[in-house]
């Protein structure tokens, strides 16, 4: 309809063909210029943006040596590839790892299923919080912090890009992890709620929503600086999203514990690659092996919630070398500093 | 026949009957009724193998008890048990019972607990207040279930807690026990705010970490019925509490008592609530160098089946409590909420002569998929003799049962399903228990038949009044549904009136009663029993139980309802009242008698600090002064209200929604 009224109403006005004067038309665009993305729709600027993400990303398979000597069964590395310009132009890279897991033995495993059958208490109680969990919980990061699909129309274009990065990294991890559900380690786990096709270690809600929160607590400090109670909040609230998975059946504690290490890390890396300035990056290994059989996930355990710092207390938990920081992405910096603006106070 | 053994509870007895199948565990907590009194009873003799004494019980520690109370609890193996109530046990657990019998009254089960006999060291003694100075201030002691002792309604404006002193009879870690009591874990004030302030990040406390570092698992949920209720008892805004702010006591009873809503089982526990708030008010004056505080309990807890005479061991041990305490104890009821549960049958009978005995019907309505055991219970003058008939859905009757008689119907591989008990012993009411196990069950246990089941009863001797209640057997608030609530059904009972409203009086050609539906722990004459109204009509709640006791005439304050009313619902369609949900900053709304119960817990305790009269005289005296309605109130509304309705409109209950 619209294309008949079209052909029929240009017929109508648009006189004889002349060709165009060399001015009132943009001017050729910059090669690989950030500023280009302000004009691609958001489809395309997240393939452009996560092209940029993934395609620095490596994953190894290897066993670790422990502080104390011991080896590890073999775990799981994501690896920042840094990348410069050969003679040749073809790329030259520098690694630098991001984290390190190394997945829970069975055992471990069988004793954590006391929480599933304990955390299921709550279920009546959690039952509409899981149900509307089970997609990007976008409206409880809202509730706290104001995000509005006009207002802050780049902050969650953001948020979206750092949620689709963890998505890949998680995914990856649990493939290559291939940890085992609670509801194939017992019959009477009963989730109530569909136990998603992949792997249980480590919790995607854990991994996506400790970034999500972290990179809100960066954004609001970069407008308006510290703010302790912020930090407890929205600390909690990705503490309670992930928990609420034990509650529904879905996952153990220890798939908790992990998500918040390597959400917290991602989170890290991500604001890295978004702004310059970082010298060194701190990478994390978490080791399942060395989890207390019958520890539950404590969020506080790994995380200074007032200033969201990690703190490597837990014993599972190891501070790796220093690695070289990941070089910016200017892709990723365009958008950040678009979101940044948004939380920015007018003069 | 009548006996002259011991009087066993014979709730006891159905569970020996069925071999404890609906209990798990192996020791009992039991309320003994010793004679002839607490304070001649001797512990020595006794086994530790199938008896324990908790500390508290024992002398020294119980010479501050005062010879009146009769009452103690006993912590015994369910072996001691079952070899008291079928009289002949092992020869070697006879023997060692021996000493035990001589003194025994009464003996009430109790919920099974796992206790953790700690070895016994050298205890303090038990010090009374001396000190004459005037304490500044008085004790509220909420015992319930969900207890958010970290709240922020419980706290000073420093942060730290207005707490003395919480005991959670529910948790085996047996890490901090009272050594007194010797079960649970006990966390005084300034354990509490240890980990107030270690739990305190950017200023703001994390409640989830205090309930995590002290183990307890209590209030995990967002609504928790003690939290409400003790919101209502004594919570206050920060700002606004100060030193004359009421001390608080919380006792977490065990969740299984909770779960197990007959009731039947609440008793030993909660007298060691008792005992143990008694004991830390009198520890709290000593170390304050103050004379005895005054203590008033909340006891948000009911049940349906009783004799509704005050006899009961509980309500005489908590009668005996407040008589014994020099400073004024108070203990606080709700006046339940059964009134409509159609829970309750009463009709007279004339005096009769073979071979024309007349016999009357109850129909006794048992839900299907109900995983807990369903009791009834008839009450009779002393004087009285029947007999009863049992009829199962789609199975024989039973044959008639006599005064002392007892029938057992067994499933067919022999296990007992159904227990007719006719308790009849010298000097007292005699009473049938009819108990009956669950309709449905998971575990390999006998069920019994759901269905309509037939009971008929049929007058031997003097004309007299039958009383019977079916007891409480639902599921409480926030747990899996489990009891499913049995009742009596009669043609003859009217639901609903013309308009379709429940109907709230009673016709006569029915024996199902609303009245006398009164909580069957309520009926003592010392405790204040408050029932339920709505603030936008001051109609009663519609479940709001109603008297009368059966209290004798010749008791200075017969109990003809409740002694007073509170809110205990904001209007017919806004349920229940406003009050803390279980982390700071949550309102939730509960109804029920046991939410307008702590808001005269909260008047009587403004009444001690102001040092006036706080005793069931006066809360009456103040209900009927502060009544909206014309005095004196109509006898029919009476047996509902009491002497009148409460309205706390501005003390400090924050919320109302409108």
């Amino acid at each position: 309809m619209a294309a008949d009224a079209l052909i029929k109403h240009r017929d109508g006005i648009v006189g004889s063909w002349s060709p165009p004067p060399p001015t009132g038309y943009p001017a050729q665009r910059d090669v690989e210029e950030p500023l280009n993305l302000r004009d691609w729709d958001p489809g395309v600027r997240a393939s452009v943006i996560d092209f940029d993400l993934l395609s620095h990303l490596h994953f190894t398979q290897h066993s670790e040596k422990r502080e104390d000597g011991t080896l590890s069964q073999e775990g799981v590395s994501v690896w920042h590839f840094n990348v410069t310009p050969g003679a040749d132009q073809s790329p030259r890279t520098t690694a630098s790892r991001i984290a390190t897991v190394i997945r829970p033995t069975t055992e471990i495993f069988q004793s954590q299923l006391r929480f599933l059958d304990e955390y299921s208490d709550l279920r009546e109680d959690r039952a509409s919080e899981i149900l509307s969990q089970t997609s990007y919980p976008f409206p409880f990061w809202a509730s706290i912090v104001y995000l509005h699909p006009d207002r802050t129309k780049k902050t969650i274009e953001l948020l979206d890009a750092a949620l689709r990065l963890a998505n890949f990294v998680e995914m990856r991890f649990k493939h290559a992890l291939a940890c085992r559900r609670p509801n194939e380690y017992s019959l009477q786990v009963q989730p109530i709620i569909l136990t998603p096709g992949h792997g249980s270690f480590p919790s995607g809600h854990a991994t996506e929503n400790h970034m999500i929160a972290r990179i809100l607590w960066e954004l609001r400090k970069a407008a308006y600086g510290m703010s302790p109670v912020l930090g407890e909040q929205l600390m909690r609230q990705a503490a309670r999203i992930a928990i609420n998975r034990t509650v529904a059946g879905v996952h153990f504690p220890v798939d908790t514990a992990v998500g918040q290490m390597l959400g917290l890390t991602l989170g890290r890396y991500f604001i890295q690659r978004a702004q310059a300035g970082a010298t060194d990056f701190q990478a994390w290994r978490f080791d399942g092996e060395r989890y207390p059989p019958e520890g539950d996930f404590d969020f506080r355990d790994f995380c200074e919630a007032g200033t969201v710092t990690e703190k490597p207390v837990p014993s599972y938990i190891a501070a790796l070398a220093a690695q070289p920081a990941p070089d910016k992405s200017d892709i990723l910096e365009w958008l950040w500093l678009q979101a940044v603006q948004e939380w920015r106070q007018l003069p | 026949m009548v006996e002259t053994r011991k009087i066993f509870d014979p709730y006891l007895e159905w569970a020996v009957a069925t071999k404890f199948a609906y209990l798990s565990g192996d020791w009992f907590p039991v309320l003994l009724e010793v004679e002839p009194s607490a304070a001649s009873f001797v512990t020595r003799d006794f086994n530790p193998d199938l008896i324990r004494v908790p500390w508290i019980y024992q002398a020294p520690a119980r010479d501050s008890f005062d010879a009146e109370v009769t009452f103690w609890m006993v912590i015994m193996h369910r072996a001691a048990l079952t070899a008291l109530v079928e009289g002949k046990g092992p020869d070697s657990i006879d023997d060692k019972l021996q000493p035990l019998l001589k003194w025994i009254r009464r003996l009430e089960l109790g919920s099974p607990v796992v206790p953790h006999f700690p070895t016994p060291k050298p205890l303090p003694e038990r010090r009374k207040p001396l000190a004459t100075r005037p304490p500044c201030t008085a004790i509220v002691a909420v015992i319930d279930d969900g207890l958010a002792f970290a709240h922020e309604r419980f706290r000073f404006a420093t942060g730290a807690t207005r707490f003395k002193y919480f005991w959670n009879q529910d948790d085996s870690t047996f890490d901090r026990a009272p050594q007194d009591l010797g079960w649970g874990r006990e966390l005084p004030g300034d354990e509490i705010n240890t980990l107030l302030r270690s739990s305190t990040h950017a200023g703001v406390i994390d409640e989830d970490e205090v309930y995590r570092k002290a183990g307890q698992r209590l209030v995990a949920r967002r609504v928790k019925h003690g939290t409400h209720v003790m919101d209502i008892a004594c919570g206050l805004d920060p700002q606004e509490a100060n030193a004359s702010s009421p001390y608080l006591i919380g006792v977490q009873l065990p969740q299984w008592v909770t779960k197990e809503t007959s009731g039947g089982l609440l008793t030993p526990i909660v007298y060691a609530a008792l005992t143990y708030i008694l004991s830390r008010a009198d520890q709290i004056a000593v170390d304050d160098g103050t004379a005895a505080l005054q203590v008033v309990v909340n006891l948000s807890y009911g049940t349906i089946a009783g004799p509704h005479d005050g006899t009961t061991p509980l309500e005489r041990a908590i009668d005996q409590l407040i008589a014994a305490r020099p400073t004024p104890l108070r203990v606080v009821l709700p006046a339940g909420n059964h009134y409509l549960a159609q829970c309750h049958a009463r009709f007279e009978m004339d005096e009769a002569a073979a071979p024309d005995y007349p016999v009357r019907e109850l129909h006794w309505r048992v839900q299907p998929d109900d995983q807990s055991a369903s009791f009834m219970e008839i009450w009779l003058p002393e004087s009285a003799d029947i007999a009863v008939r049992i009829t199962p859905p789609a199975a024989p009757a039973s044959p008639w049962i006599d005064a002392g008689g007892l029938w057992s119907w067994l499933t067919a591989d022999g296990h007992v399903r159904f227990r007719a008990r006719y308790m009849n012993s010298a000097g007292e009411r005699p009473w049938i228990l009819l108990a009956m196990a669950p309709t449905a069950q998971i575990e390999p246990n006998p069920t019994a038949p759901s269905g309509t089941w037939l009971v008929e009863i049929k007058n031997k001797g003097d004309a007299i009044a039958v009383d019977a209640w079916v007891q409480r057997g639902d599921t409480p608030f926030g747990y899996p549904l489990r009891g499913r609530q049995s009742r009596f059904e009669d043609r003859d009972y009217v639901r609903f009136d013309l308009a379709g409203r429940p109907k709230e009086s009673d016709n006569v050609a029915s024996p199902i009663r609303r009245r006398d539906t009164i909580n069957a722990l309520a009926t003592e004459q010392n405790a204040i029993v408050i029932g339920g109204f709505r603030r936008s009509d001051y109609h009663p709640s519609r479940y709001s139980g109603a008297g009368p006791a059966l209290t004798p005439t010749s008791i200075p304050l017969p109990r003809i309802g409740p002694d007073a009313a509170a809110v205990a619902d904001d209007s017919a369609v806004l349920h229940g009242v406003l009050a803390a949900g279980t982390r700071t900053g949550s309102v939730v709304a509960m109804s029920g008698t046991s939410v307008a119960a702590p808001q005269v817990t909260r008047l009587i305790s403004k009444l001690m600090i102001d040092r006036l009269a706080s005793d069931r005289r006066a809360v009456q005296d103040f209900a009927a002064a502060h009544d909206p309605g014309p005095q004196p109130l109509k006898p029919t509304l009476q047996e509902r209200i009491g002497a009148g309705r409460i309205e706390v409109r501005s003390a400090k209950l924050r919320w109302t929604r409108w």
